[in-house]
């Protein structure tokens, strides 16, 4: 198993320094960082900063001394806060992560659940009405729901109950004066359920139809005639191999959400590694832009490295 | 958890049913229908028979004949969208329209089921030890030490070396018999009344399937089950079967001994199944192996009369082979022999070689 | 998934309902009273218990999709919005850019259906208006990104050695980049400027980038069609043949994959607009004059919370029909496609 893991990851290694040439390579053609120098009265002072950052040189100097400045954890400073690109980064990050971490659980519950009833009872009311749920929700754009439910959840929630704050806040992470965690899931609560409904969604069709597959499995009905609880059937046989489909789907969206949640954070003022981008762009603090790429990318390539490792720990068949 | 053991329930308490002695699990009119988009099929269409004490009986036919499905319907393991109707009689009590509750205290423990491919049949993230231990922890409280004792035990009985390191690998770590000896195995678990196996040997080597069919023997020898030997394969019944019952489109055509179905057939389709089996001890080139015409008919629109009659190299029609359906005669002679061939007596005598002659001609 | 129409025998069988008898009649008939020599003697595998209905394949695959209801809405749905969009100015008589200083921000009436906005313009027409963009930027992209998604997936599939394993790499480059953080630095930096000497619209722009996004899904269906088909005997067969490399692509492979591609086709359309109404809510996408739905959520996001926000409503609620609609037929086409899968 250690085996198969660190050959795995040896594998992921050629796959970041390919995924960083081709960003950087990106980056660079599309981008400019003398551009806010462009209205300066003195002439020379985009020539100046261009030999500065060294963007006269070939562009494979320029990556070989980016990527020797970036692997030693030199990531340039902000043109706009003037502080580091890592530190503002990583703060940047943590703050997604949380996100991330109480929808990704919410929806893994709501999705397994929701999946495995409307495989043991297809054709049933409620499953239908789960699938049309899940169109539905897939079909929201996430910025569309995200304006629906401030409207509703806070504005309109507070009016109907009376309230002189709203119940969940649309803006920020905190308020300026409360950092109790009560406080916390005000702020987080519109965000996590933006961002739960398009993987609700997704997953829980996924989960169903894996379910399915099963369910109609050879070994299903072998262990029926041996004469196993129903109740046993679903949730030990049926569900542990149809976990396994899950697991890695869902670990591969996971990784994709750090670099997915641009919408969600650019509405709710959630100070992530999205509005950070955004931020980033409007600005013109091209610095930022090449980092975050890198940096979302990597966590893409960890994730996928993950569905594979979780595929193998949950097959028996892939182990060996 | 409340239904990890089911011995509350008592099959006994059922009303009882009739059954001839020394019968243990007695077919009556059995019934499976499928309402799809196209219409009623009418998989198995009034099939009765017994299986007695001790005894191989094989069911013969093609895919789609309906074997398959009465072997399922016996344990309800069939599609909710399977309309059963009829009686299966175990030990004296019927066995169709029991909820699941009061199956699962039969399946697996009187009754129990070898599928055909072992590799579908075994669940991949679970060890074959514990897929067997489990058969046995369903129905009986033991303790995981005698879990373990009996597993390697019953691995041992199929035949498979080292049973202790085997217990604890998974199915695909198996070879493709070793993986058939352990559905055996897991199939014996308790002890059953009845065994059924349906094509257990189809997916296997040739070599293969003799050394498992050996295990059936020993088996067999062994517990004293009934076997109930599901096959398309005529020569794994004439090895195996004390009785044969040949079934076509979802009826059944003819039962009877091994020695009447082989050496006496009295129905025009199980003549035509011998005489398409190739014969080693044959070099004539011109002898042409025997096929029969046209192909095995929609089960939703199964023909009128004798479901074989367009088939048939003697149906004669449309009066009666193509008007009325022949009922599972007696045929004079035989004790236990039945045909449902209006021409069955006609067919007295009748050889294999006249058939593909005839057909020549 | 063979779909071909041209067996005259299926077709013949495929006119109305087919009995086994029937069935059993015309095979005779074809061997000429040779009744011995059809069928296969042994009793192995022959016929599947609801079987005996040789249908065609268009039928069949006509039959399952119109029994999928709502694929067959959805198809309705899209109609209308494409009808709606290509002949807007019979739809309504406002006009979507006509300022109304007199009749600012009314709600929903008679005359203005869906209200109007902060400059008096009529919702109803700028929703229909822009309607246009996001339907004509959801089927170029997925037309485009299909085309070089075959292109790339059939070469890749049939060529093999080195050019796939290139080819697959650079699609397999596609899966970690963060789309739409790229999307957004494309849409950035290209907005405005010169391609090849050619002053794009907004419009132009997002196609061209969406397009280069989103054909590595089409590679790779088709890629993998292409992998298990090309072992099967008619591709053989045509091979043997002589028959030249592109031909079989064309004539033989590419037909033989059109389920796949189909649904991947009509799924890419709803991904599309979704992407460009991200774009553009975000300020990213296209650029008045040039209007789409997500540019009319941005324009009226202000309003969320407040009692203007109908101005979001009607045209999210376009963009969610479409996609709801996009996503219905998507299914419905593979079910019929591939009555196997049970999505």
């Amino acid at each position: 198993m250690l085996a198969y893991i660190v050959r795995r990851l040896l594998i992921s290694i050629p796959v970041v320094i390919v995924a960083s040439m081709v960003l950087f390579g990106f980056v660079s053609s599309s981008t400019d960082p003398t551009a806010r120098f462009r209205l300066s009265r003195d002439p020379t002072l985009v020539e100046r900063e261009r030999e500065r950052l060294g963007l006269n040189d070939p562009l494979v100097v320029q990556y070989k001394n980016w990527a020797g400045d970036f692997v030693k954890g030199e990531w340039g400073q902000s043109y706009i806060s003037r502080r580091a690109v890592s530190t503002e980064i990583w703060r940047a990050l943590k703050n997604t992560v949380q996100l991330i971490v109480w929808s990704v659980l919410l929806c893994m519950i709501v999705a397994i659940l929701v999946g495995v009833y409307s495989a043991v009872r297809q054709y049933s009311a409620l499953d239908y009405t789960f699938t049309t749920m899940s169109f539905v929700g897939l079909s929201i754009p996430t910025f569309f729901f995200a304006l629906l439910a401030i409207h509703f959840l806070t504005t309109e929630l507070r009016t109907w109950l009376g309230w002189d704050d709203p119940l969940f806040y649309s803006v920020g992470m905190h308020s300026a004066d409360d950092k109790s965690v009560l406080d916390f899931f005000r702020h987080a609560a519109l965000p996590i359920l933006t961002l739960s409904v398009q993987l609700v969604a997704g997953w829980s069709r996924y989960q169903r139809s894996a379910m399915l597959d099963v369910m109609g499995a050879d070994y299903i009905r072998t262990a029926r005639a041996k004469g196993v609880p129903r109740r046993k059937v679903v949730f030990k046989h049926a569900l542990r191999n149809a976990l396994i489909p899950l697991t890695t789907v869902m670990a591969v969206d996971v990784g994709a959400l750090f670099g997915g949640l641009i919408v969600t954070e650019y509405i709710f003022a959630w100070p992530g590694m999205g509005r950070l981008f955004v931020d980033a762009i409007v600005q013109g603090d091209t610095a930022v832009v090449l980092p975050w790429m890198i940096i979302t990318a990597t966590f893409i390539i960890g994730f996928n490295l993950l569905a594979d490792v979780l595929y193998g720990v949950l097959d028996p068949r892939i182990r060996h | 958890m409340a239904d990890e053991l089911e011995t509350d329930f008592d099959i006994d308490a059922l009303p009882a049913a009739v059954q001839p002695p020394g019968a243990v699990l007695s077919v009556r009119n059995l019934r499976v229908d499928f309402k799809t988009d196209d219409g009623i099929v009418k998989a198995v269409d009034d099939v009765s028979y017994d299986v007695f004490e001790n005894e191989v009986l094989g069911i013969v036919g093609e895919s789609g004949s309906g074997k398959t499905v009465s072997s399922l319907a016996i344990l309800g393991l069939l599609p909710k969208t399977a309309e059963v109707s009829g009686q299966v009689i175990f030990r004296g009590r019927d066995l169709v329209g029991l909820n699941e509750r009061a199956l699962r205290t039969v399946r697996g423990n009187k009754i129990s089921m070898v599928f055909q491919d072992a590799l579908a049949a075994l669940n991949p993230v679970f060890t074959v030890g514990h897929q067997i231990a489990e058969a046995i922890d369903v129905h009986r409280d033991l303790s995981r030490k005698e879990l373990a004792a009996e597993v390697q035990d019953l691995l041992g009985i199929v035949g498979i070396s080292n049973p202790k390191a085997r217990a604890d690998q998974y199915p695909h770590e198996y070879s493709g018999g070793m993986r058939q000896r352990a559905m055996i195995a897991m199939a014996l678990a308790n002890r059953p009344d009845v065994l059924i196996a349906d094509e257990p040997t189809t997916a296997l080597d040739v070599t293969i399937q003799a050394q498992v069919l050996e295990v059936f023997e020993r088996v067999q020898a062994q517990t004293n089950s009934a076997i109930l030997l599901i096959t398309h394969d005529l020569g794994v019944v004439a090895g195996m079967a004390d009785r044969v019952m040949v079934m076509y489109a979802g009826r059944q055509s003819e039962i009877g001994t091994v020695d009447e179905i082989f050496y006496e057939p009295r129905h025009p389709y199980t003549l035509s199944l011998l005489a398409s089996l190739p014969r080693l001890d044959r070099g004539d080139r011109r002898d042409r192996l025997y096929r029969i015409k046209g192909q095995p008919p929609s089960l939703i629109r199964v023909p009128p009369g004798c479901p074989f009659n367009p088939r048939c190299p003697m149906a004669q029609t449309p009066d009666p082979c193509a008007t009325e359906v022949p009922p599972l005669y007696s045929v004079s002679g035989g004790t236990e022999h039945r045909s449902a061939c209006h021409f069955r007596e006609q067919l007295a005598g009748v050889t294999v070689e006249q058939l593909r002659a005839r057909v020549r001609a | 998934m063979v779909f071909r129409d041209d067996d005259p025998e299926r077709e013949a069988a495929g006119s109305g309902v087919v009995t086994s008898e029937a069935l059993l009649e015309m095979v005779e008939d074809d061997l000429g009273g040779e009744v011995l020599e059809d069928i296969d003697p042994t009793i192995a595998d022959v016929a599947d218990v609801a079987d005996g209905k040789p249908l065609s394949q268009w039928r069949l695959f006509r039959r399952r999709f119109l029994r999928h209801r709502l694929a067959v809405a959805a198809l309705i749905v899209l109609s209308i919005l494409l009808l709606s969009a290509l002949f807007a100015p019979l739809i309504t008589k406002h006009d979507p850019i006509a300022q109304d200083l007199t009749n600012l921000r009314q709600p929903p009436n008679g005359e203005h259906w869906f209200g109007t906005d902060n400059l008096g313009r009529d919702l109803f027409a700028r929703v229909v208006y822009a309607g246009r963009i996001s339907l004509k930027i959801g089927f170029l992209v997925s037309l485009l990104s299909t085309l070089i998604g075959m292109i790339v997936g059939s070469i890749a599939g049939y060529v093999g050695r080195w050019v796939e394993s290139l080819l697959m790499r650079i699609t397999d480059l596609f899966l970690i980049i963060p789309g739409l953080a790229v999307l957004i630095v494309a849409n950035n930096n290209f907005r405005g400027k010169r391609i090849f000497g050619f002053d794009l619209g907004t419009d132009t722009l997002a196609i061209l980038i969406l397009s280069l996004l989103l054909w590595t899904t089409m590679a790779r269906v088709v890629r993998g069609v292409v992998l298990s088909l090309k072992e099967k005997e008619f591709v053989e067969a045509a091979r043997a043949s002589g028959a030249s490399t592109a031909r079989i692509i064309v004539r033989h492979i590419l037909p033989n994959c059109i389920g796949p591609i189909v649904v991947n086709t009509t799924l890419v359309v709803g991904i599309a607009i979704l992407l460009e109404s991200t774009l553009s809510f975000l300020g990213f996408g296209v650029q008045p004059p040039e209007v789409s739905w997500g540019y009319l959520v941005n324009d009226a996001r202000g309003t969320a919370g407040t009692r203007y926000a109908y101005l979001i409503y009607f045209p999210g609620a376009a963009i969610s029909l479409t996609l709801l609609a996009v996503n219905f037929l998507g299914d419905g086409l593979r079910d019929a496609f591939d009555p196997t899968s049970k999505h």
